[in-house]
């Protein structure tokens, strides 16, 4: 399996990601969006919402991002998952498919979060074999996400960083540096983002990831919450710029779950990432934005 | 696999049952404790759980109000973890849950409303399949039309209920008109749920033996033998013009034969 490296070719503007409330609106009016990322967990039953995000394809590049696969477990993903996963992606062709480097499922039971893993060799061994066999079975490459992090594991050896660019070398898989995750992880966890990027290896970098997340008091601190809620923070597009210059090949998408604004806002928000990119690239673009 | 499957045990049992003393070895402090870190991931789960239910149930949820809703919800998420990643599967056994709890003696009918809007949530996320084309049947030969098992379509559910949760449900959704009444006492409801043309989700009222009848058929019994139960249940049932209403409606998805192989 061989993973395009240029998709920003493809993509040259920031995408965002698709909310039902949203879909009526962007079929009726087919605004010009660069493309759209919806959670493939929506999308595994059939009806009305398949049907519209059949007609969605029909005008729009469309990404599936996983969030149910439960890469990080230590039981083998799910194969009636990886079924509807597979189903999924035979109808819409997605230009994307991408999921976290997470855990969620354990012992039968879905405890619907990311939950992180502690980052050491045998962890690594764990999610390449459930990388690979997600890979294999669908017969296509993904894009792993890092995770935002409100803990870290004692047992954990291994840089977050230096352990994607190990998951991506052992398993070919692609990833998705999600910059929003990156600040809220290392404001949480003492780390440092700028290092942090610096150490993900570019080459595999296929997608970028842009949010905003809540700052909430904490036992006389301050805890980093990725709750998409809110416009992108100033520190994440600070970082944006760094990841720009570092992946330069990688297109970005806005990703906004509560407190959903107007989809113009949205589209707003996404063009401010188009200005930015332009800006930490030096383009002639940036003269005029 | 020792080390991560014991920490993946721990944390599970830290987010379903906030025990979280096993894993806060397992976790540096870093001027938070483990106890408060991991209650981020509690919350995150209970409230988003919480909040599908809500969508699920909004009925429920309103006759109930947000207290009492939430109160529940979250010793029903405590009881059923759900199983799946899709979120839209999660929360079948409320309903169940709804019937043994003992405050809610005052509403009766408040676990089939919940059964109601379950199969409404079921019909919606259903998997697609064709419907059978109405001329479909009328090419059966006589003698094979007794013994054909027909096949609802996926979105198809069957609702019984001695309330009418059919007009609870309607006087509950937004803009319905709030001076509305209605008697417990004014008799059940049996309905049959499904998907249309569109794809929208509609329901249709059916009498007893209708009912009965599409029962039969979703169970799997051949068409002669519950029309012949729905006639002899009742002397006015009109099994032609049922199944071309239901085929008309889109209800049927196929046809077979029980004695020949696929």
């Amino acid at each position: 399996m061989t993973f395009p490296r240029n998709f920003h070719t493809v993509f040259p503007r920031c995408g965002i990601g698709l909310r039902a409330a949203h879909l009526a609106e962007v079929m009726a009016t087919r605004p010009d969006i660069a493309w759209v990322e919806v959670h493939a967990e929506n999308y595994m039953g059939g009806g009305k919402a398949l049907r519209d995000l059949e007609r969605i394809r029909e005008s729009y590049a469309v990404s599936l991002h996983g969030v149910g696969l439960s890469l990080g477990s230590v039981e083998r993903p799910d194969v009636k998952h990886l079924q509807r996963l597979r189903d999924l992606i035979g109808l819409i062709e997605p230009c994307l498919v991408s999921e976290h480097l997470a855990w969620s499922s354990f012992g039968g039971v879905y405890l619907n979060d990311l939950l992180p893993i502690p980052y050491t060799r045998e962890s690594l061994d764990i999610v390449a074999r459930n990388v690979t066999i997600a890979q294999d079975f669908l017969q296509r490459p993904i894009l792993i996400e890092n995770p935002s992090a409100y803990l870290t594991l004692s047992a954990s050896t291994i840089p977050e960083a230096e352990f994607l660019g190990l998951l991506a070398r052992r398993s070919g898989c692609g990833l998705l540096c999600d910059v929003n995750n990156v600040q809220v992880t290392c404001a949480n966890t003492a780390g440092n983002p700028c290092d942090w990027l610096d150490a993900l290896p570019a080459q595999a970098v296929g997608e970028i990831h842009l949010a905003g997340h809540a700052v909430n008091p904490a036992g006389g601190r301050v805890v980093l919450i990725d709750d998409h809620g809110s416009p992108v923070a100033e520190s994440v597009w600070a970082l944006y710029g760094h990841a720009v210059a570092r992946f330069p090949q990688a297109p970005a998408l806005l990703e906004w779950d509560n407190r959903l604004p107007a989809l113009a806002r949205l589209l707003e928000e996404a063009a401010l990432a188009d200005a930015r990119h332009a800006a930490a690239l030096g383009s002639p673009c940036n003269a005029a934005a | 696999m020792q080390q991560l499957s014991a920490l993946q045990s721990d944390l599970r049992r830290a987010i379903l049952s906030g025990d979280s003393r096993a894993s806060h070895t397992a976790i540096r402090p870093l001027g938070l404790p483990p106890a408060q870190r991991l209650r981020i991931h509690a919350n995150h789960y209970r409230i988003t759980l919480s909040e599908a239910l809500a969508a699920t149930y909004p009925v429920v949820a309103r006759l109930l109000g947000e207290p009492c809703f939430a109160g529940l919800a979250r010793e029903f998420i405590q009881l059923s973890p759900p199983t799946s990643p899709c979120l839209f599967e999660y929360g079948g056994g409320f309903a169940h849950y709804l019937d043994a709890v003992p405050l809610l003696m005052e509403l009766p009918y408040l676990p089939d409303v919940a059964r109601l809007e379950w199969a409404l949530n079921e019909a919606r996320h259903a998997a697609d399949a064709a419907a059978l084309p109405p001329a479909a049947l009328a090419l059966l030969q006589d003698c094979c039309f007794a013994e054909v098992v027909l096949t609802l379509h996926p979105s198809s559910r069957l609702v019984t209920s001695s309330y009418p949760i059919d007009r609870i449900w309607r006087t509950n959704q937004p803009g319905a008109d709030p001076e509305t009444t209605i008697g417990l006492d004014e008799g059940g409801t049996r309905l049959l749920i499904h998907r249309d043309g569109d794809d929208d989700v509609v329901w249709c009222p059916l009498s007893p033996c209708e009912f009965d009848f599409l029962q039969a058929l979703r169970a799997g019994v051949p068409l002669g033998c519950a029309w012949g139960a729905a006639s002899r249940a009742d002397a006015s049932f009109d099994g032609g013009r049922t199944l071309s209403g239901l085929l008309a409606a889109g209800v049927l998805a196929d046809f077979r034969f029980p004695t020949t192989q696929a």
